[in-house]
């Protein structure tokens, strides 16, 4: 951050600090030898813990949330809280449908540089993109002039297609968590393009090599894709392609979150 | 007109002036919109047109919002649904005011009782309604307050708006218009338009029950295309600065048979049909 | 994102319209409005574009400005290469919700969207060529989009409009010397000639993207939707294609719905189609502009000609 102004808030350390520069192994040579950095096949997923219920399982208080997720996929983790349904903020002027808002934020340690405290375009491109991806599973006519919300922390990032996928995920999760209707779980996942091999569910390294990332958000049930970002150069075969691959990958997590859900319920 | 006044009064017509020009300081003359007096001088608000009927004097200026008159037909939309009563956005520098008491109930007075409470209001117009009413009065602080209360008026549905300058739509004794094409046109003098398929008044009345449905008619391809036509012959009109009366629409809608559609809106074309429009309604004159 | 309300009736008539392939305006599902472009307006910048899409003079009115500033480098930063900084903003003069913080959401949306199509290798831009000295200097371009009128397909506005101004971009010429200091080290410095006839045109510009947005309207879709059709809007799709067919970025906004896979496929198909014929249209009007920014050279500048030859 090079703004001047000191933060009184907060102690404040140098005006300008940058990241330092390690010498590793680059995922090139690794898929040159047929594998991957840590091992997992060339489609494979990371592995996917979810729990859900209050992270602290004391907390039954009115203004604790009405469902929260924890989520990890490799190291990403993320956490969500959902507050609602109940009464919208905005007077909206849609009378006859409830609103969902989303925040997301990463914390200031979660990337491989500091963020900054204060949210950025960033975040809050990706909490518009949140929004986009969920709000068509959740039934919001049966929530007319309710608010529905949610409030997304990322502990620790790893690939920012891959986190924001966790992002979705860990939202369903807590959504469900919260017993809010809904037409279906989404389920996302995050693919990126390394010279001409599309490899699923990319780390940070890996997508710093790649030139093109692809995340989809589906409602495996529904059949219906709800979010889509594709950014950097591909040919349309190779992204029709993709999109595919990354449907039937947002399927498998699919899968995963009902089980965890159906385990907890148990 | 037969005015008795000094020759020097002659010039007070029809000049342009700007805010603050002085206009006359006979006090002969009483002071109508857009005027203002100071010790005895007449001064004009506003930059426009002077204009002189009898004793008034008054200024009209080349754009202004619609300030509604009584007896005024217009077309509004529901803004917000509140206790007996709907706002209505007008076009207009207040919202107008819709009164349970002056909607069209069948079943009449017990109804309009048990009727009264917001969600039950709801079932006739919903935030978002078009409706067709005329202005029967003014509130306290200005406020139109107007009424539904004949069959004509109502729910608009089977078709299109198309918003226009409210200083084009001049006052006349009908504003509601079937064209030969099929379309029905309502002209509302602030600047509203709503443009559907006709539907035969005898149809309306039979049931009365379906005056504040929201459903539509089925509508052919044929008279989506009819409607679509009046819409963009109405838009280029006002686009180009031309008078929006049945006549003028009439002239524009067979002047443009010759073009498709979506062509209607193009530079070139639109102006072609807006000189040929404004060619025949001098020849007419 | 509208502040338009539409009745249920009229909702119903535009859907039942788009699905009969007929739209409210007579348009077919794939027919895009006029448009009106015109480039160099602002003679402080480096590059400027304003483009309006609509009709009959009224529509969604873009005006890019794009300003190049020499910046120190830092470490951390690439060492070769420049860099490219978008913003976009909507005036209150688009839409009274804009007014103070209500266009803060759309901003940062706009703003994303547009970062995401320039920077990086698939914008077309070398940014190797921006680089004055590496380790040392190199040449930001700050693009800076201001919305003056929303009348529906905000993005594709916004995207010719930046194509627009990049393309007509130029920048002064660096002279780069090196010097050797008393100890013998070799020091490189860098001189920006100041004349206003000496400048070189932005490389790789003419390889940026352009958008195509469809709105899922009903069961069908509609490209170039007008203010009454995003009303109704469920679901869109932008999809960003190179001039050689290349998909740049594809994303999918809208709140209500998301898009069966089937749709999604012949979107995608029918994408290259439109960005072709798009990338034509463009060339034509870009190539108008340019005459006519010629051709008003010998008139004085006045505050009229920005307005009155739009």
């Amino acid at each position: 951050m090079s703004l001047n102004i000191t933060d009184r808030r907060r102690i404040n350390g140098p005006q300008r600090s940058v990241e330092p520069v390690y010498t590793t192994t680059s995922p090139v040579d690794a898929f040159a030898a047929g594998g991957r950095m840590d091992g997992r096949a060339l489609d494979q997923v990371r592995p996917i813990f979810i729990k859900t219920g209050p992270l602290d399982a004391q907390s039954l208080s009115a203004a604790a949330p009405s469902g929260s997720a924890y989520y990890e996929q490799g190291k990403i983790r993320v956490s969500c809280a959902v507050y609602g349904p109940r009464q919208g903020r905005k007077s909206s002027n849609n009378a006859r449908m409830g609103t969902f808002d989303c925040d997301f934020k990463y914390a200031p340690f979660s990337c491989s540089w500091k963020r900054s405290h204060v949210k950025t375009s960033d975040e809050k491109e990706i909490a518009l993109m949140l929004e986009q991806a969920v709000a068509p599973a959740i039934r919001l006519d049966a929530y007319p002039k309710a608010s529905v919300d949610a409030f997304v922390t990322v502990i620790e990032s790893d690939g920012k297609a891959a986190t924001i996928a966790a992002a979705i995920n860990c939202i369903s999760a807590a959504l469900a968590d919260a017993g809010i209707e809904l037409y279906d779980s989404v389920a996302a996942c995050s693919m990126s393009l390394h010279s001409e091999q599309w490899v699923s569910d990319c780390s940070q390294i890996e997508e710093n090599a790649s030139s093109c990332s692809l995340l989809v958000a589906r409602m495996p049930s529904a059949d219906e894709v709800t979010y889509l970002l594709q950014h950097g150069k591909t040919t349309p075969e190779q992204t029709q392609q993709a999109i595919q691959t990354c449907a039937n990958d947002c399927t498998r997590v699919y899968a995963v979150i009902c089980r965890y859900l159906q385990a907890t319920l148990e | 007109m037969e005015i008795d006044e000094a020759p020097q009064k002659v010039d007070i017509a029809a000049r342009i002036v700007t805010p603050g020009t002085a206009i006359t300081n006979d006090s002969a003359f009483m002071r109508g919109h857009g005027t203002f007096s100071e010790h005895d001088t007449i001064y004009s608000s506003v930059a426009g047109v002077v204009e002189r009927i009898n004793k008034l004097v008054s200024v009209r200026p080349l754009k202004q919002r619609y300030s509604g008159e009584i007896g005024d037909i217009i077309v509004g939309r529901i803004t917000e649904v509140a206790s007996k009563r709907w706002r209505v956005d007008v076009n207009s520098r207040q919202d107008g005011v819709l009164l349970l008491s002056s909607i069209n109930l069948p079943g009449g007075i017990q109804r309009r009782k048990s009727e009264s409470d917001e969600l039950q209001m709801r079932t006739f117009f919903a935030e978002g309604d078009l409706v067709f009413a005329e202005v029967q009065s003014y509130f306290a602080d200005g406020a139109l307050s107007l009424h539904t209360r004949s069959i004509q008026y109502g729910k608009l549905r089977n078709g299109t708006l198309v918003t226009a300058f409210p200083q084009l739509v001049p006052r006349s004794r009908s504003h509601f218009h079937t064209l030969s094409c099929g379309v029905d046109v309502v002209l509302g003098v602030n600047g509203y338009i709503w443009v559907s398929k006709h539907v035969p008044a005898s149809k309306v009345e039979a049931n009365a029950e379906l005056i504040y449905s929201d459903k539509n008619e089925p509508i052919s391809d044929d008279e989506r295309e009819a409607i679509a036509r009046v819409a963009n012959c109405i838009q280029l009109l006002n686009r180009l600065y031309v008078k929006i009366t049945d006549t003028s629409i009439i002239f524009a809608y067979e002047a443009s048979l010759v073009h498709s559609v979506k062509e209607l809106l193009t530079h070139d074309v639109a102006v072609e049909l807006a000189q040929n429009v404004m060619a025949r309604l001098e020849q007419q004159a | 994102m509208a502040s338009l309300i539409l009745s249920p009736a009229e909702q119903d008539y535009i859907i039942r319209g788009v699905e009969s392939g007929f739209r409210a305006d007579g348009r077919g599902s794939l027919d895009r409005r006029e448009v009106s472009l015109r480039t160099g307006m602002i003679s402080q910048a480096n590059g400027s574009a304003r483009c309006r899409i609509g009709n009959l003079g009224v529509g969604t009115d873009v005006l890019v400005g794009v300003k190049a500033e020499v910046n120190s480098w830092t470490p951390g930063e690439p060492e070769d290469l420049g860099s490219i900084v978008c913003n976009v903003e909507c005036s209150p003069s688009a839409a009274q919700e804009f007014e103070g913080r209500g266009a803060e959401e759309i901003n940062v949306e706009l703003t994303q969207l547009l970062d995401r199509i320039l920077n990086g290798p698939q914008s077309g831009l070398d940014l190797k060529k921006l680089c004055i000295i590496p380790k040392q200097a190199y040449w930001v371009l700050h693009i800076d989009a201001l919305v003056l009128d929303v009348k529906g397909s905000i993005v594709d506005t916004l995207v010719w409009a930046t194509r627009a101004a990049l393309m007509s971009t130029s920048l002064p010429r660096v002279v780069v010397e090196t010097i050797g200091d008393e100890m013998g080290n070799m020091q490189a410095e860098f001189d920006v000639v100041d004349d206003p006839e000496d400048l070189t045109p932005l490389e790789g510009a003419e390889n940026l993207p352009i958008s195509v947005t469809f709105s899922q309207i009903g069961k069908r879709y509609v490209v170039d939707a007008s203010e009454q059709e995003e009303v109704v809007t469920q679901a869109k799709l932008t999809v960003a294609v190179s001039p050689v067919m290349e998909i740049c970025a594809i994303q999918k906004g809208g709140m209500f719905r998301g898009f069966p896979p089937s749709l999604l496929a012949e979107i995608l198909e029918i994408a290259q189609r439109i960005a072709r014929e798009e990338l034509t249209r463009f060339d034509v009007h870009y190539a108008q502009a340019k005459s006519h920014l010629s051709s008003q050279a010998d008139e004085p500048s006045t505050g009229s000609t920005f307005l009155v030859q739009f």
